[in-house]
């Protein structure tokens, strides 16, 4: 027994550590992160975010529960379907088989039955959303959507709340079953004026998310065609954005430069409706992310689900500020160690090969050499190290070129402190537009040039001679030509594409 | 390989709003999706929110879809398969090909999980068509409650339209949750098998459960909708379906 115990204590001890170095290797700081609550038990995934406050409305093992994201706090509200809030805050509404529910809401107890504001026995139906058409004083007036029990069926009930009573005084103003009764539309939400709809519509082939405006006479007409099929849609306060989760699968290769997928995670995306263009919100290897719904202030909440089943922070409702979230950040340039003896390709190498360890353990996923090189590049110090010292038979270097583990550590040393804070991994290659013209020197040029070119000294880097390239003596008669040739062969950098900016700020620098 | 380049041009022509014949390295591209599989038809999938235009096709092959990516930078073909992703980007100044080979959509799933795959699917649509039988695959997930809570009525609705029921669970779903609700809910073990399939996978089903797929022995009968029907409305819908 005493045997069995210690085999235990041994056998538990290792699982621990082997979670935590894996954890200490893999996870990545949250881009935008404001906060972050863990949820107790099994959630729903579709939930709410109140607009005014920390609280978020969710369905957990049955249960209709607010939480205060903060504070952790959570009290029930009756109702076993998803609950979602008016925007005055002080209510919940909750949609059932036999009709629809209104609950106040407390902020330091749990809401009974026999407190229902309003029951609403004339609209049945599931997946509801709230839109506030009108608004004087302390009066709102709410479109409310249900999808109903009929085939093509959209309901809508219209309600005047009084938010200066509590609980705030609930009647019914409206009642219209069959909005946009022409197109089979499923998952509709509606917009926070209610005036729009977001909907994926059935019977287009592949079906599609799209924008309608809801017209005078009840019908759709389609605004914007998102050209994806996507989760439930969350309209932004403004009615300038959207937000939906969507496969990563399906959708990081349209948007973004690099061509590597990430396999099957869920990631939350925003969109400006404007000038329809799509920034990724969270990444894959923290978990999925599902269901983002907007705050008043344009922050976001959404859901996530890490996977790790025995974990407290398997399930977490995550509050992001998107205007913090600036896409796909990457620093190019090779944190390459002066301690190492050996060239800047070889480093490259070894940086890429760690990069690809470090894909394989935590996406658990092959890449690419030039992606590998971007992650190796871009891993913090700290991250770098631990992973050469927990996972180095992971790192495959190249056979014809091999260091030792003493030789990694050194590599991952000469990343700077700096780095260790700031960068976060990431898949995409995304080159930032305004840099420094030694730094895209070194990021872009220095790779392949190892001639020991002056980067850092124009007059230098002027005269220096351009041994390459055919009518041109010097690096100033060179660089221009090489930067701005069409003729893809010609042209340079050959690892990657410089923006104009980039090209500029270089032309600029040895003019 | 001539009349295959026409035909394959063709059924660009008549579904998508580019003609693939103009389309840098045209003729390396239908190459290599020739050697590939036999499409069914392109049909565009993405075109307004980016600058690429992206078309795809199943094919012949069951869990066998190709894609391709029309891009200014150059185009990309894909092939999704069970086992692995093929990825060959055409330079698009010498049409010289780059290589990728990633694991396959689903392969975060343990292979000693109990799942349905595209073969399960495959020895399923055998046995409907030998049968002439009408499939109705549903989809639950334990994070979706108008999943499980209503799937008693979706097994009475298969049973008054005599349809073969088969369910499948999300691929991405807790194993305890599904485990609990199953428990709760009194699911049968059988539901609780992941949906580890490329089929199921490109048909975009997993953002959202349930979902209803009517097939038979030809193959897919509907368009995949997503979202909780209640008896009524799926009766009405499945009714409608069959008819055309």
């Amino acid at each position: 027994m005493n045997l069995f115990k210690l085999t235990l204590f041994y056998f538990l001890a290792f699982t621990q550590t082997t979670l935590a170095q894996h954890k200490a290797v893999c996870n990545i700081p949250e881009p935008g992160l404001v906060l972050k609550t863990n949820i107790e038990g099994s959630p729903n995934y579709f939930f709410r975010a109140f607009p005014d406050s920390d609280k978020v409305a969710y369905n957990g093992d049955g249960t209709n529960f607010v939480m205060n994201m903060k504070t952790g706090e959570k009290f029930s509200v009756p109702g076993s379907y998803d609950p979602v809030p008016l925007f005055d805050s002080k209510t919940l509404t909750t949609s059932s088989d036999i009709g629809f529910y209104f609950y106040p809401v407390h902020s330091n107890k749990e809401t009974t039955k026999e407190e229902v504001n309003l029951f609403d026995k004339d609209l049945k139906g599931t997946y509801q959303s709230v839109g506030e058409i009108q608004k004087i004083n302390s009066i709102s007036k709410y479109r409310i959507i249900v999808v109903g029990s009929e085939f093509k069926q959209i309901s809508y009930a219209e309600y005047l709340a009084d938010s200066s009573t509590t609980p705030s005084r609930i009647n019914r103003t409206k009642l219209k079953n069959g909005l946009c009764a022409e197109k089979d539309l499923k998952l509709p939400m509606i917009s926070k004026d209610g005036q729009y709809l977001a909907a994926r519509e059935n019977n287009a082939s592949p079906p599609r998310t799209k924008i309608y405006r809801i017209t005078a006479e009840d019908t759709c007409e389609e605004i914007l065609d998102l050209g994806l099929a996507t989760g439930k849609v969350d309209f932004s306060f403004d009615g300038r954005k959207i937000v939906f989760h969507i496969d990563t699968l399906q959708s990081v290769d349209y948007f973004n430069d690099a061509g590597d997928s990430t396999v099957g995670n869920m990631n939350v995306f925003e969109m400006d409706l404007k000038s329809k263009k799509i920034k990724q919100l969270t990444y894959s290897s923290n978990g999925h992310s599902y269901f983002p719904s907007y705050r008043r202030d344009g922050k976001i909440v959404f859901i996530r689900n890490t996977g790790e089943e025995d974990s407290t922070e398997k399930y977490s409702f995550i509050l992001v500020d998107p205007k913090k979230i600036k896409g796909l950040q990457i620093d190019e340039q090779p944190p390459l160690s002066t301690e190492l003896n050996c060239d800047a390709n070889q480093q490259k190498d070894a940086l890429s090969a760690i990069g690809q360890a470090w894909y394989k353990i935590c996406a658990k996923a092959d890449t690419s050499h030039e992606q590998g090189f971007i992650l190796g590049a871009n891993l913090s110090r700290e991250k770098c190290l631990d992973l050469v010292q927990n996972y180095s038979d992971s790192i495959q270097l190249p056979t014809s070129w091999k260091l030792e583990k003493k030789e990694l550590i050194k590599l991952c040393g000469g990343m700077s402190q700096a780095k260790s804070n700031k960068t976060q991994p990431t898949i995409k290659k995304i080159v930032s537009a305004k840099q420094d013209p030694v730094s895209i020197f070194n990021s872009k040029c220095a790779v392949c040039h190892n001639d020991n070119e002056p980067f850092k000294d124009p007059e230098a880097l002027k005269k220096w001679p351009a041994k390459l390239t055919k009518g041109a003596k010097t690096w100033k008669d060179a660089l221009p030509m090489r930067l701005k040739s069409k003729d893809e062969a010609f042209r340079m950098p050959k690892g990657g594409e410089l923006t104009q900016d980039q090209i500029n700020t270089l032309l600029n620098y040895i003019d | 390989m001539i009349l295959a380049l026409v035909l394959l041009s063709l059924s660009f022509d008549s579904q998508a709003k580019e003609p693939l014949k103009q389309i840098p390295c045209f003729n390396e591209v239908s190459d290599l999706q020739l050697t590939w599989e036999t499409i069914k038809g392109w049909k565009t999938i993405a075109n307004d929110v980016s600058d690429q235009t992206i078309l795809q096709s199943g094919t012949d092959t069951f869990g066998v879809w190709i894609e391709l990516i029309i891009a200014k930078k150059g185009n990309t073909l894909i092939r999704f398969a069970p086992e692995h992703t093929e990825i060959v980007s055409f330079n698009k100044k010498d049409c010289t090909r780059n290589v990728r080979i990633q694991p396959g959509p689903l392969a975060f799933i343990q292979k000693n999980e109990q799942s349905v795959t595209d073969a399960d699917l495959n020895i399923w649509i055998k046995d409907l068509d030998s049968r002439s039988v009408t499939g109705l695959l549903y989809t639950w997930s334990p994070h979706m409650n108008l999943s499980y809570i209503n799937l008693d009525e979706v097994i009475e609705v298969a049973k008054k339209l005599k349809l073969d029921l088969k369910v499948v669970l999300d691929p991405r779903a807790s194993q305890k949750a599904a485990e609990s609700v199953a428990k709760k809910y009194k699911i049968p073990d059988s539901y609780l098998k992941r949906a580890r399939s490329v089929e199921l996978d490109r048909r975009e089903i997993y953002t959202h459960y349930p979902s209803y797929h009517l097939i038979n022995g030809k193959g897919w009968i509907n368009t995949p909708r997503l979202g909780y029907d209640s008896p009524k409305k799926l009766i009405e819908y499945i009714q409608e379906e069959l008819k055309k």
